[in-house]
């Protein structure tokens, strides 16, 4: 047990010699890169992808996948400025509230469908990405809502710091902390594992399979209510076609810190570095200079690399340890 | 019952009335007849067959797509790249024909982009055995596109609608029927028999069922797979092509999503994402029931995010059907 | 049991979503559609003068773009004025092939004349010809496709590159560096705006101290414009001034401005009422311009009217009186900057400061 635990352990650690080089070099042709400003601007930017990138952890340990997470996002973020628009909602608190209540229950419906209609969850979630998007014009009525509509506590909720530190980015850590906890340390967290790893096993030793399914799925999508708060919070406009295609670039960033799509291989820490990584590839490939139409396949070569190299990694890990046990 | 390998053996089972309608393909032609039904009920004009041939045709580029995108699905894989794909292999198009002037060339020399990045999709995922098709389309998604913007910049290429040869490609027509609906329907016959009356593809069904099993039965799994994702590519270009000679004209944001609509559409058509489930004819059936459900819809001026909820629903509701079924009995 | 009552209630759930999108406020429907018997295909000679009046449909650039619906809900109300059939049919996306696809269904349905807000200038040129076989008038506004009869200009593009070039050189104080914040990269009539901006500023001395430093597309998307206007302020921290020719764009960086607590200045064009609160004294931008979205829409109308009665052809120099009393002329096309077809200009392109934004925000 103890040389898994060192064999997770080098694995992060060759994730954050990765990033670091990256940063190393970033950091060469722009020396303003590692300063503060800089540094909390591309986390306050990336916060709601990091933190739909640990939600996307969980589903994918446990062998799904979602790709509705943009289409939710915009779901509940645009409803939830509806309600705020109307005079529903009289407080930042509330309309964060409201947009994780609507996210969480779209996930419980998405749960359910796969958990209970027995569907491949890509395939569950393609449709729903579908269904969720067009109930977002269909509910706005294919109009936006404008900054001028929003409470201004609301507003200033993305801009505002507290103890130091963004409140998005405060968000985003706490939901890290939070699921590093549950994950490693609670029977949930066990079960979502045992799920990932081996579902037939996991039926048999009792766990219930598809309530774990569900719980998974429904959190998923409080996370993504949470993230349409933000979001509209952040750029302070609630628009239909917000967080199109966001879903790829959590999966890439789940998948570059080193999560199996297979299920049951991931952690916490990977998905954080992992994350960043992907935050600092799209937030700093312009701040060196780059041409931006060079920008997006420059992005595709780096993740490739990584995840490649990630398997290279993994390879050698899997060569020592027969080795050692050869010995 | 769900048969593996993908031939129904019929005197296993009785064959009633009941169960032959239950079959997936019968609900996929009982779907196809409404849509059609529906159509011709709620607009006067879907049953003009010029027109109905104009709108088959712009679902067709889509179509082609869905065509290796079954192989690749029945392996158990994905590929998202191939929107990129397309869009890559018509950039070429365009700038080797505004490079050259010889459009015969730079048709070629799509064909060989799409190929190449099919193949080179193909090499990672048989080098590297371990990594999704998922991630690894993902990535070279970004990659292709990424290309795409490096080349065009903020151009357009332009031009190619002096080539008339080459815009009747896609405008042609025998009598009412254009020439890229006849071409669709000899490749899907072709992929067809493929498909299920070949080695080649009793191969595809054993590896999608258990890869694991596959390989140790003596079938060359990896290199099935780099045919199949290769193949992948080469139709991409050529859906590329076809692309160019509707457009006329190639900017690098063009086909994107096109993954997910051939997907969908394979999906629809019974072939499970999880491999070795599904047949051809249910593919067909569900390309043409998602075009002319959004043709129709479009006809009576529905919004397309409105189609796009429809399609979603038919999707899930489809797929959870047996289950549903067998709950509800 | 259990599994049951789940199940049902999934069951319901989407049958509930199914009611919902029954009852949408999707697109005006033409339930008098013209209802000839389906004509012989190869035929499609004049006969579009269908028994029911006239229908005019409106293709803008896509759905949730609120400019484009300002100026659709300005068709909708000079087609009520003429007593004409309006439709409103949003394409999927901003490609072109969306909007083929809805331009096709408009067709089958035998409207008498399209206006499009083309999303390329040369894809639709087919589809656009396939229209006008079966005599279906074509005219385009916001931005100009190969084939369009006449194109509703909204500006002449030298005027705005005008006010664009003069509202940095005065922001900057004469000199020092600005940067501009595009929609897409292909984005027809932002890269004339911008390609006019270039000419201008290499044609004049006074010019000469401004310094372009780059320009970044923000897709007209929210995000990326704010996403494109940080970077901007972190890339160049000499930089005093972004310049951005689109609505969103330009909001997205006044957003991003104020949210910074920067002093760069914001020029450029947008919507007052998405603009209010960034636009007058003391905030991030002095002043702003735009034409009026309505009128383009009425004029759009106006001149497929003028078009189907034959009171113009389309060609150069021809002038009309439209319904709203004013007397519009056809100049001619520019391809140099992608305007293919002739142009009618809708007018020159208006200031809005702190003094006025408010009473307009209340229009569009």
């Amino acid at each position: 047990m103890n040389k898994m635990k060192k064999l997770f352990q080098s694995r992060e650690i060759s994730l954050l010699l990765v990033m670091i080089i990256l940063c190393a070099l970033i950091q060469m042709r722009n020396s303003s890169f590692l300063t503060a400003s800089v540094m909390n601007s591309i986390l306050k930017n990336y916060s709601y992808t990091m933190m739909l990138s640990v939600g996307m952890l969980m589903v994918l340990l446990i062998g799904g996948i979602d790709i509705s997470v943009g289409a939710t996002l915009a779901f509940s973020g645009m409803t939830a400025s509806l309600l705020m628009r109307s005079g529903a909602l009289t407080s930042c608190f509330q309309v964060f509230l409201a947009s994780t209540l609507i996210g969480t229950f779209c996930g419980f419906l998405t749960g359910l469908v796969i958990a209970k209609g027995k569907v491949i969850p890509i395939i569950a979630t393609l449709g729903i990405r579908y269904i969720y998007r067009g109930m977002s014009y269909l509910v706005s009525g294919f109009k936006s809502v404008n900054a001028s509509s929003m409470l201004q506590d609301y507003k200033n909720f993305a801009q505002d710091s507290t103890l130091g530190i963004n409140n998005l980015v405060l968000l985003t850590l706490g939901a890290y902390i939070l699921f590093f906890i549950v994950l490693r340390w609670t029977k949930f967290g066990r079960r979502i594992y045992a799920v990932g790893s081996n579902p037939s096993a996991a039926v048999v030793s009792g766990i219930p399979v598809d309530w774990v399914k569900i719980s998974v799925y429904t959190i998923m999508g409080s996370i993504c209510g949470v993230c349409g708060s933000m979001y509209v919070s952040y750029y302070t406009s609630a628009q239909n076609n917000m967080a199109t295609g966001i879903e790829m670039d959590v999966i890439a960033s789940c998948v570059v810190g080193g999560v199996a799509l297979s299920g049951g291989r991931g952690n916490v820490a990977g998905v954080l570095i992992g994350s960043a990584t992907i935050a600092i590839i799209s937030k700093s490939l312009s701040l060196v200079g780059i041409n931006p139409f060079w920008q997006q396949a420059l992005k595709g070569a780096i993740i490739l690399v990584a995840v490649m190299v990630n398997v290279i990694v993994q390879r050698n890990m899997d060569k020592h340890i027969l080795e050692r046990r050869e010995v | 019952m769900a048969n593996k390998s993908g031939r129904t053996i019929l005197f296993e089972k009785k064959v009633t009335l009941r169960s032959v309608l239950a079959t997936r393909e019968a609900m996929l032609i009982l779907l196809f007849l409404a849509v059609n039904l529906m159509n011709i009920s709620i607009s006067p004009n879907y049953l003009n067959s010029y027109t109905l041939f104009t709108n088959i045709n712009s679902f067709m580029v889509k179509g082609f797509i869905a065509l290796p995108m079954a192989y690749v699905l029945l392996l158990g894989e994905i590929d998202i790249s191939v929107g990129s794909m397309v869009c890559l292999s018509a950039t070429i198009l365009g700038l080797v024909y505004n490079g050259t002037g010889s459009i015969l060339l730079a048709i070629f020399t799509a064909l060989a982009a799409g190929t190449l990045c099919g193949a080179f999709n193909g090499l990672i995922l048989t080098q590297f055995t371990e990594l999704a098709s998922m991630i690894v389309t993902l990535a070279t998604m970004t990659l292709y596109r990424g290309f795409s913007e490096m080349l065009l910049g903020d151009k357009s290429t332009n031009g190619m609608r002096n080539v008339e040869w080459f815009m009747d490609i896609y405008d042609g027509r025998v009598g009412h029927v254009p020439y890229l609906f006849l071409m669709f329907c000899i490749l899907a016959v072709i992929f067809g028999v493929v498909m299920h009356k070949t080695v080649f593809g009793r191969r595809m069904y054993a590896i999608g069922a258990n890869q694991e099993s596959a390989r140790y039965s003596g079938i060359q799994v990896q290199k099935i797979r780099m045919i199949v994702f290769t193949l992948t590519g080469l139709i991409s270009g050529l859906a590329g092509v076809f692309y160019c000679a509707w457009m006329g004209t190639v900017k690098n944001n063009i086909a994107e999503g096109y993954e997910m609509e051939a997907i969908c559409m394979c999906v629809l058509g019974g072939i499970s994402t999880d491999g070795g489930k599904g047949n051809f004819p249910g593919v067909l059936i569900a390309i043409f029931t998602m075009g002319l459900l959004r043709y129709g819809l479009g006809l009576i001026n529905i919004n397309s995010e409105i189609i796009n909820i429809i399609i979603g629903m038919l999707l899930v509701l489809v797929v959870m059907l047996p289950e549903l079924k067998r709950i509800f009995k | 049991m259990k599994k049951r009552i789940a199940l049902m209630m999934a069951f319901v759930m989407v049958m509930g979503f199914t009611a919902c999108s029954g009852k949408t406020p999707s697109a005006e429907q033409p339930e008098s559609a013209p209802a000839e018997a389906p004509a012989e295909a190869e035929a499609p000679a004049e006969d579009t003068e269908s028994s029911g009046g006239l229908t005019f449909a409106i293709v803008p650039k896509q759905a949730g773009n609120e400019y484009h619906e300002v100026i659709a809900n300005g068709f909708n109300d000079a087609c009520k004025e003429l007593g004409v059939t309006p439709i409103v049919q949003y394409p999927e996306d901003t490609s072109a092939e969306a909007q083929i696809t809805v331009i096709n269904n408009l067709i089958a349905q035998k409207v008498d004349a399209i206006a499009i807000g083309a999303n390329d200038a040369e894809a639709l040129e087919g589809t656009i010809k396939t229209a006008k076989d079966q005599g279906i008038v074509v005219v385009t506004f916001d931005s100009d496709t190969k084939g369009s009869q006449v194109f509703v200009n909204q500006t002449a593009n030298d005027a705005l590159a005008q006010v664009l070039v003069d509202s940095v050189l005065d922001m900057t104080d004469g000199e020092g560096q600005f940067a501009v914040l595009s929609a897409t990269s292909t984005a027809t009539n932002q890269n004339a705006w911008i390609a006019a901006m270039e000419k201008l500023i290499a044609s004049d001395d006074k010019y000469s101290k401004l310094e372009w430093v780059t320009t970044v597309y923000g897709d007209d998307e929210d995000q990326k414009s704010y996403d494109e206007a940080e970077s901007l302020m972190t890339n160049y921290p000499d930089l005093k001034v972004i310049c951005s020719p689109t609505c969103v764009g330009y909001v997205a960086a006044c957003k991003a401005v104020t949210n910074a607590g920067s002093d760069i200045k914001v020029a450029g064009v947008g919507m007052p009422s998405w603009s209010l609160g960034y636009v007058g004294e003391g905030t991030c931008s002095e002043y702003m311009y735009l034409w009026n979205p309505i009128e383009i829409g009425n004029l759009t109308v106006y001149t497929m009217q003028a078009l189907l009665d034959g009171d113009i052809t389309g060609a150069e120099g021809e002038t009309y009186t439209a319904a709203n009393g004013k007397e519009y002329t056809i100049v001619a096309p520019d391809e140099s900057v992608g305007i293919y077809s002739t142009q009618v200009i809708v007018g020159d392109p208006f200031r809005f400061d702190g003094s006025n934004i408010e009473e307009w925000a209340a229009k569009f």
